[in-house]
């Protein structure tokens, strides 16, 4: 008796339990609801470096180095030949597109 | 090389990053089943079912750091989607003893079957719960006591109830095992 009630409760609920339903924008409005998150760890880490390189950049003397590289750049920038401003260029835009790949690479890996 | 994050690396990524991509792709695997236990447990009423639904994930999102994958994560977001539904219901049981109506299925979705929203109406939230995760969901009997909380031996009797009272419906309403 009971087997046989179950043998008809799971035929009218096999429908039900394969069921899948759509997102019709449900994802869209739960990512929009989401409260701002603090991530203490996050903070932590980054209030930890920034403390950390101010601490090196006053033990070094940081804005000395600073003001003889500058000085040294500006002074010397006219005398360079072409290949070697070029290079400056090429480096920092490699370097801005290193940065932006490896935060599209970090997002993306998360969707897979 | 696996191609799929696996869900603990993306809890990992919330949890440590607050990487919302990661989240969103923890909602985009599991809105369906999370939605088809609130369709089924409000009757069928898939505006009441997408809010109880939306407070699950942002309950989740707002306590990730908590998971300690002692469970799948699976089973630890059905966990909170019982806990919603709890308050739900405790929450309208005081409107109820103000303004009562009973509870009747919601015919919002014609594609599903109202044969199991009616069977479903005759039952206790709590035995409508145990039958839905069993019977929808297929969860087996200690899963079905992990998530809601309720003892292994009060989710059986909850299970033989139910079964019974919706045995016994569909018998009378002439609905008979093919």
């Amino acid at each position: 008796m009971k087997e046989d009630n179950d043998l008809l409760l799971q035929q009218l609920f096999s429908e039900a339990a394969q069921q899948k339903i759509e997102d019709n924008g449900f994802i869209e409005r739960v990512m929009h609801r989401l409260p701002l998150r603090v991530n203490w760890f996050t903070r932590l880490w980054t209030a930890f470096c920034i403390l950390v390189a101010l601490l090196l950049f006053t033990l070094f003397h940081g804005w000395e180095l600073l003001a003889v590289q500058l000085e040294v750049l500006i002074r010397t920038l006219p005398t360079e030949p072409l290949s070697g401003r070029l290079v400056m260029v090429v480096t920092v835009f490699i370097g801005l597109l290193i940065a932006g790949a490896s935060e599209f690479i970090s997002s993306e890996t998360a969707r897979r | 090389m696996a191609t799929k994050l696996t869900d603990l690396s993306l809890v990992a990524q919330v949890a440590v990053f607050g990487n919302k991509r990661a989240f969103d792709e923890l909602v985009r695997r599991y809105q369906s089943p999370v939605r088809r236990f609130f369709q089924n447990l409000t009757l069928g009423d898939e505006q009441l079912s997408d809010d109880l639904a939306q407070d699950t994930f942002i309950k989740a999102y707002m306590n990730i750091g908590k998971f300690r994958a002692m469970a799948s994560f699976h089973t630890w977001l059905m966990r909170i989607a019982y806990n919603v539904f709890y308050d739900y219901t405790r929450s309208r049981k005081l409107t109820d003893d103000i303004d009562h109506q009973p509870e009747t299925p919601v015919q919002q979705n014609p594609t599903l079957k109202m044969d199991v929203y009616a069977a479903l109406a005759l039952l206790k939230p709590d035995e409508r719960t145990c039958i839905t995760l069993q019977l929808i969901d297929g969860y087996d009997i200690t899963k079905i006591a992990e998530i809601t909380g309720i003892k292994e031996g009060t989710v059986k009797s909850h299970l033989s109830r139910g079964k019974e009272k919706m045995a016994t419906y569909l018998k009378k309403n002439g609905y008979e095992r093919r």
